[in-house]
């Protein structure tokens, strides 16, 4: 565990030091690298050398053998002379040793020092009966193996018989007193051969092969190539039964060697790139750090600003999921509206709070299918927390938040409440509005159509008076032109009536107790529905209190009443059922009855009409309806009715 | 000239009474038959038209705001028995009504020759009576 956060605290240090841990690997590899350069040309050169040494070995050895043999054959050739120091059978015997020995390219018998047996004598006459003592240049190398009484190669020299060859002389004694020599020759250029001095690997190494001056004591080559190899590697050995030293030699200079230089060069450079290399990789952790820092508090500077959008925005919204129909996310003003925090929301359900209803979400998932992006907007009522009734603006769309296929809902409320209430109000001014209008249109074609029959009666009165040839057409027309003020004097009551309706806008409501002012009507109309005998059934219960004005709840009780008094089946007793009931939330009165009737389909847009009858009674007014009719409207409530011809009629007026 | 028959249909009691003493002065009509609406009429013009034909008036003058059958149901109940009635029959819209809406419905009426604005009087019957004489 320690070594481990040791370890860390290491690669940590590293970490943040870029240049520092670059410089410090290029140092390293640079050491390491050059001294693997070193060590290996070492190792080469040793490799080298040791090669060297196998090949100059190998050499040698092939010549010291070739050389043995020489010897061999020249004792074998001693053995030719017989006692009188004669050689007998020379030519013979030589023959067998050549093919025995087939690097020696001839063989002599040189008695005192004179060449006078050759074998092959072909090509070699021109050595026959040299005195090879006689010769200074000869005789020192000749004397040096009678000194040592062994075999001595001389040479290389030029042969008289042409080209370079070796002689090996071996110092022969004929009854202790000295004979000659046998003499082998041995063309330089098959001893080399034979040794492989010829054919070494020439692209690194060459052979030399020297021999002091025993007067002058310099060195001698006897190979081509350089000579002063001084500077160079070279190893040599000297060859027995000669003053030969074989050299091999690198033909490469000693101390110079580019390709050390080349690689160590190669491996800084190599080195050095590892050391930027290594300083921009560790760089870079660096400066992503950096760039993530910047991009985190750009993006953290983001997320607040939306996120206080979010919160401080005026309209609520929430991020629903839309198969499971959960909330995931919402801003402050979305549980402001609703009053409900969040664990509530989810607790309760979200579409239970904003009645996402089956039809919604139906519609809305095939919105989804067919890709329309657009929102979904409808208006709810819903009920807050505290039990507020509230009106919201619910706008749904889909949420993208990638390419696929979406699953969450953004919602959008806003709470409309009071808009909803002005459109109300506004709403119902217009009804009224319309409604004020309508009857304002109906009054002035009452004006124009009532009022103008009288005129127009009036007016063919006056010209009937004025034609009447006797004085009882006249009177009589009197009479007619007064019936006619009356009836005009009636219409302008109505139509004051009306008017007065139509103008009280602001009427005086006070709660009223509904039976009792049934009972009331009840006792004014008793009369006629003794006459009738007529039977009303109130089913009203004794605390039924409607805010009304007093004398408009009267006028449409006794209408009401007595109309369906007036309108009696001739065939049956008037039943008139008086009921009052609640039907949604509001107050209705209803009045019932068994009369004749009206056919409706033929009167319905004219029975609250004025001056609309719909049967030839003699005490009907056409003025009944239309007054109940205002009155009811200007309470801010309807009538309507129901009625089956012969059957009876069924007034349904709702107190506001 | 044999005076024409003439039907008036209004629930005005008293233009009833008044128009009775018009078509009374242009002298160009026998005494005219009041209904008071338009189902009378309607019951009276088919009782007619099955016992005495020779009763079937010429010119029916008709108000438009009447109980039970007013003046445009009374002519959709003409129309049905029309074809069964062998006399031409000119129907005048006689309104106290100046509301153009009644005059465009009048003029959509086939079977009605004018719409007349009341009050009426003696020149403008006798005008009737002698454009029903030129056909």
């Amino acid at each position: 565990m320690k070594t481990e956060s040791n370890w860390i605290i290491i690669t940590n240090w590293f970490a943040v030091r870029p240049r520092t841990t670059g410089f410090l690997l290029f140092l390293v590899l640079s050491i390491a690298a050059v001294s693997v350069s070193f060590l290996r040309h070492h190792i080469e050169r040793e490799e080298e050398q040791n090669e060297m040494k196998i090949i100059l070995a190998n050499a040698h050895q092939k010549i010291e053998q070739s050389l043995k043999n020489c010897y061999t054959t020249s004792i074998s050739l001693a053995l030719t002379l017989d006692n009188n120091g004669v050689p007998q059978h020379f030519d013979t015997i030589s023959k067998k040793l050549l093919k025995l020995n087939p690097i020696i390219s001839a063989v002599q018998l040189v008695p005192n020092g004179v060449i006078k047996y050759i074998y092959p004598l072909k090509g070699n006459e021109a050595a026959m009966n040299l005195n090879v003592l006689g010769y200074n240049h000869l005789r020192s190398e000749a004397q040096k193996s009678i000194e040592t009484q062994k075999i001595y190669f001389a040479g290389p020299l030029k042969l008289r018989q042409g080209g370079i060859g070796i002689v090996g002389r071996l110092p022969i004694y004929h009854k202790n007193k000295f004979w000659g020599f046998t003499a082998v020759i041995i063309k330089l250029e098959t001893l080399l051969k034979i040794a492989g001095v010829n054919s070494p690997d020439s692209s690194k190494y060459y052979f030399q092969l020297s021999k002091k001056d025993a007067a002058t004591a310099k060195e001698r080559f006897f190979l081509r190539g350089n000579t002063n190899f001084s500077n160079r590697y070279n190893i040599s050995q000297a060859i027995s039964d000669s003053d030969w030293i074989l050299y091999i030699i690198a033909k490469k200079p000693f101390s110079f060697y580019p390709q050390i230089v080349f690689r160590a060069v190669l491996s800084l450079i190599i080195a050095l790139l590892f050391g930027i290399f290594t300083t921009k990789l560790l760089r870079k952790p660096q400066e992503l750090s950096v760039l993530l820092k910047e991009q985190e508090s750009r993006l953290l500077k983001h997320e607040m600003k939306f996120k206080s959008i979010f919160d401080q925005a005026t309209i609520g919204f929430a991020i629903i999921d839309f198969t499971s129909i959960d909330i995931l996310e919402a801003n402050k003003k979305f549980y402001d509206i609703l009053e409900y925090t969040f664990d509530e929301i989810k607790a309760k359900g979200v579409s239970n709070i904003i009645h996402l209803n089956e039809v919604d979400r139906n519609f809305l998932n095939t919105r989804t299918k067919n890709n329309n992006t657009s929102d979904y907007n409808l208006d709810k009522q819903c009920t807050t927390k505290s039990g507020r009734l509230i009106w919201i603006n619910l706008s749904i769309s889909p949420l993208r938040e990638t390419d696929e296929k979406t699953n969450t809902y953004i919602v959008f409320i806003n709470d409309i409440t009071k808009r909803k209430k002005t459109e109300k109000r506004l709403n119902s001014s217009l009804k009224l509005v319309t409604e004020q209008n309508q009857r304002l249109l109906n009054f002035s074609y009452i004006v124009s159509h009532n009022l103008r029959s009288h005129t127009s009666n009036i007016e063919s009165i006056i010209s009937l008076i004025e034609s009447a040839e006797t004085e009882e057409e006249r009177s009589e027309m009197m009479n007619l032109l007064k019936s006619v003020s009356t009836s005009l004097d009636e219409t302008m009551n109505h139509l004051n009536e009306a008017v007065s309706i139509n103008t009280n806008i602001n009427l005086d409501s006070s709660p009223l107790n509904l039976k009792e002012y049934i009972l009331k009507t009840q006792k004014i109309l008793a009369k006629q529905i003794q006459l009738n005998d007529a039977s009303l059934i109130i089913e009203v219960s004794d605390d039924t209190i409607i805010n009304y004005n007093p004398g408009y709840l009267e006028s449409i009780l006794y209408n009401l009443i007595s109309n369906a008094i007036r309108y009696k089946h001739p065939n049956r007793k008037p039943i008139i059922t008086i009921k009052s009931y609640k039907e949604k939330e509001k107050d209705i009165l209803e009045i019932a009855d068994n009369g004749i009737g009206i056919d409706l389909t033929k009167n319905s847009d004219k029975i609250f009409g004025m001056y609309k009858t719909f049967h030839n009674h003699s005490n009907t007014r056409g003025i009944g309806l239309f007054i109940t009719k205002n009155q009811v409207q200007s309470m801010g409530g309807t009538i309507t009715v129901k009625s089956i011809p012969n059957t009876g009629s069924t007034f349904k007026i709702t107190v506001k | 000239m044999k005076k024409k028959i003439i039907w008036t249909i209004d629930d005005d009691i008293i233009y009833q009474t008044i128009i009775k003493k018009i078509i009374q002065k242009s002298e160009m009509y026998a005494p005219n038959l009041p209904f008071y609406n338009g189902n009378e009429a309607i019951t009276a013009l088919k009782n007619v038209l099955n016992t005495d034909a020779g009763s079937l008036p010429d010119i029916i003058l008709l108000d438009i705001n009447m109980p039970i059958l007013d003046g445009w149901e009374f002519i959709k109940e003409f129309k049905k028995i029309k074809s069964d009635i062998n006399k031409k029959i000119s129907i005048y819209i006689v309104s106290s009504s100046i509301a153009s809406d009644d005059i465009k419905k009048a003029a959509s009426y086939t079977e009605v020759i004018k719409y007349l604005s009341k009050p009426l009087s003696v020149t403008i019957l006798t005008d009737i009576a002698s454009e029903n004489n030129l056909d």
